[in-house]
């Protein structure tokens, strides 16, 4: 049996049907598969089949202390850890009914800015990689290496940083380490115009997504898709507007919308991100207040949390990313769920962009939607 | 403020409803299992287009589950939370997917993981667990050791760490 | 014959070593670390090492982290897959001892009961110079032809045979064929 093969379900003459199973050992899917019955090379039906990392993040958590949770749960995303960690200590800072310094909410800003832009560059390479574009997927993850080196002086790790806790940021800005901050933004501001040269403003990429896989706004909503996807609709909804946190109320910053909803709108609206990303760390910089970095929080290891529920949403780089956190009074929370972005993109949403699209296609429609799969297993 | 406005138009329009603001943008509706239909059709007349999520929450010492509708509406800038409760022997629930269509993964999420029936779901088929051979995993009475110890064979907290 | 040959030519290990080609196929937190490794910044195609879609021509699988059940089954058949001579590197804590999944229901606790492993690499999430660093002990293991993973597993066969179906079930495999079939019709 081999992982990727080609069945003949049924149809007769020009009008065969066969089944075609891609992934998990394929470069685009990364870790989840999809099975599509195609017509010649069109897709008629899709079915995504998920569950290759379930790793029962929602157990685990029932069973470790609050802050034993966040080491844990910020792994849901992998390429996006940050926001994870910050919507998971959000809830419990509600639940413990406390307000962080305002220090800490501005290092905050920083923080997921940087890692909004380093998961984007990390799709840029996907991307790129989807169109068969390789080079700017070679500068885009050197690129992100800037961003990565900055997080390592700042927290000590590469990729799960473990910053954002309950009540605050663990450690404070080290000397020095804005100003290489400020380095790396313009560096990188320099750096999206050979970005949009090479990559954004070729035609291959645009004769190749512009129009593929359209979705309405109304259709959007309904099925519960946020972030970029959403905004390419034309809507200007972002949670770090609609429902603030950390520093954003004090911050100004545009929205970037798309307009026909393809994956060419997907695409430039995760370009502009970066960019808009840029400016918010400028600003965070500039304004970067002083001041303890940590609220008093009961005991720095262990403590009970007061019984309730809370629900504490983030605007991470592919979407919504809630945290539902029920505790009932004890150590460990009773209950965690996980709202991932991927749970809708990855499953729902692309089951149904992918009907009516060639074979050819399928990476670049599920590439532009920037799906996470250990998101979706959780 | 908003939510408060919206909590009296709520009651106001169903008088059995318990509605409360908890904190800033965040209202908490608790109503029955038989009139939640309603309300949700409601909520999503008035705005509440966005499902966020539906969470299960398992409560054995009152034998029963509870779900909770996580509900946004862009206009009004409230998340909602719509809660009910069901027995937990036998459990049994209706569709939301004619109301929010994204309804569909989660109520396949929960009754993989709580085994909870949605009566009107199309699709109810194990999506993320493998050949599952035990109680739905995420129920507060699933020993977790106990199945790793018989699926593995490496784990025993009285013993040594690993058998083999 | 084929053994001794694959065994003993040194002419063959060399050249071997440096052209190990790996089956794109990341499971886990790690694979987020194997884009840098690949590309400008750490750039392990200096050693001869390229990515493949292609099993068949592929003679190192990386398993970069925590492995459930339902990609256990495919790591063995792609490992089953490739040809001989064949490695595996294993990334992380996870699959030495299931690291912070230690008490999850759904990752596998031990993965050298399953299939053999040639170089572990340690820590939780392993850094780019610890990948590389893997790599260049794997080369040299090659070299010397003390990689012999893929002959433990042809030996003790029926030990790997028997953990294997003891997790998955007897017929695991027809299973797996079935399984796919299921959802063509429904
Ligand atoms: S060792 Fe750490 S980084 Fe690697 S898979 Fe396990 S948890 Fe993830």
């Amino acid at each position: 049996m081999s992982i990727q093969e080609m069945r003949r379900i049924g149809g007769e003459g020009s009008r065969e049907t066969f089944e075609l199973i891609i992934g998990p050992v394929h470069m685009e899917t990364e870790n989840f598969s999809i099975i599509v019955t195609v017509e010649g090379d069109t897709v008629v039906e899709a079915k995504v089949n998920a569950g290759f990392l379930h790793r029962a993040f929602e157990k685990l958590a029932e069973n470790r202390t609050y802050i034993q949770n966040v080491p844990l749960l910020l792994r849901v995303c992998v390429p996006d850890p940050d926001h994870a960690e910050t919507a998971y200590s959000m809830a419990v800072e509600q639940l413990l009914d406390i307000e962080i310094p305002d220090r800490a909410k501005y290092i905050r800003t920083i923080v997921l800015e940087m890692a909004r832009i380093s998961a984007h560059l990390f799709w840029t390479f996907g991307m790129s990689a989807a169109v068969g574009l390789y080079t700017v997927g070679q500068w885009s993850v050197a690129d992100r290496e800037r961003f990565i080196e900055l997080f390592e002086e700042l927290t000590g790790a590469r990729i799960y940083h473990i910053y954002n806790f309950p009540g605050g940021v663990r450690y404070d800005i080290p000397m020095g380490w804005t100003d290489k901050l400020m380095k790396v933004v313009n560096h990188m501001e320099k750096r999206l115009k050979e970005y949009d040269k090479v990559f954004f403003e070729n035609d291959i990429l645009i004769t190749r997504s512009r129009g593929l896989a359209k979705i309405s706004t109304e259709e959007a909503i309904s099925l519960g898709v946020t972030g970029p996807n959403l905004r390419a609709t034309g809507v200007p909804y972002d949670f770090r507007k609609l429902d603030p946190y950390a520093a954003y109320p004090y911050i100004d910053f545009e929205i970037p919308t798309g307009k026909y909803g393809d994956a060419y709108d997907r695409i430039m609206v995760r370009r502009r991100e970066i960019e808009i990303s840029l400016n918010i760390i400028k600003q965070a910089i500039k304004e970067l207040p002083s001041g303890p970095i940590m609220a008093p929080i009961p005991h720095p290891l262990y403590y009970n949390v007061p019984p309730g529920d809370a629900y504490a949403r983030v605007e991470s780089s592919k979407g919504e990313f809630g945290f539902y956190v029920v505790s009932d009074g004890s150590d460990r929370p009773w209950r965690v769920h996980i709202r991932g972005p991927s749970f809708i993109h990855g499953v729902q949403l692309l089951e149904k962009l992918l009907k009516n699209v060639r074979i050819a296609d399928i990476p670049v429609v599920l590439k532009s939607l920037d799906n996470c799969p250990p998101d979706i297993d959780r | 403020m908003i939510e408060e406005e919206l909590v009296r138009k709520i009651v106001e329009v169903f008088s059995y409803v318990e509605a409360k603001v908890k904190r800033v943008r965040r209202v908490e509706v608790k109503v029955s299992r038989e009139k939640l239909p309603e309300v949700a059709k409601y909520l999503r007349s008035i705005g509440f287009k966005h499902l966020s999520a539906i969470s299960c929450v398992d409560r054995p010492q009152h034998g029963i589950f509870e779900l909770v509708y996580h509900l946004w509406s862009y206009e009004n800038r409230v998340h909602l939370m719509l809660k009910t409760t069901i027995p937990r022997n036998k459990p049994k629930y209706v569709t939301m997917i004619n109301v929010w269509p994204n309804a569909f993964v989660y109520e396949r999420d929960i009754w993989e993981f709580f085994g909870i029936e949605f009566e009107g779901h199309p699709d109810l088929r194990h999506f993320i667990l493998d050949y599952w051979d035990d109680i739905p995993p995420l129920r507060k009475d699933f020993n977790h050791l106990e199945y790793i110890k018989r699926k593995y064979g490496v784990y025993d907290p009285e013993k040594e760490y690993y058998l083999r | 014959m084929g053994f001794q040959v694959l065994e003993t030519s040194k002419l063959l290990n060399y050249a071997r070593a440096r052209s190990l080609w790996i089956v794109t196929f990341c499971t886990g937190c790690g694979g987020v670390e194997l884009p840098p490794t690949a590309t400008a910044r750490f750039d392990f195609e200096r050693f001869g090492i390229i990515s493949t879609p292609s099993i068949r021509q592929a003679d190192l699988l990386l398993i970069t982290g925590y492995v459930t059940p339902k990609t256990l089954k495919r790591i063995i058949i792609v490992y089953e897959m490739m040809r001989n001579p064949k490695y595996i590197i294993a990334h992380g804590s996870c699959p030495i001892n299931a690291g912070i999944y230690w008490d999850s229901y759904n990752t596998v606790k031990k993965l050298d009961l399953y299939i053999p492993v040639d170089v572990w690499i340690a820590g939780c999430m392993p850094r780019p110079e610890a990948i590389l660093r893997a790599l260049v002990k794997l080369m040299r293991m090659v070299k010397e032809g003390k990689a012999l993973g893929w002959k433990r597993y042809l030996e003790n066969f029926e030990f790997y045979r028997k953990n294997q179906d003891r997790l998955f079930g007897k017929d695991w495999r027809k299973r797996e064929i079935e399984k796919l079939r299921f959802y063509i019709h429904d």
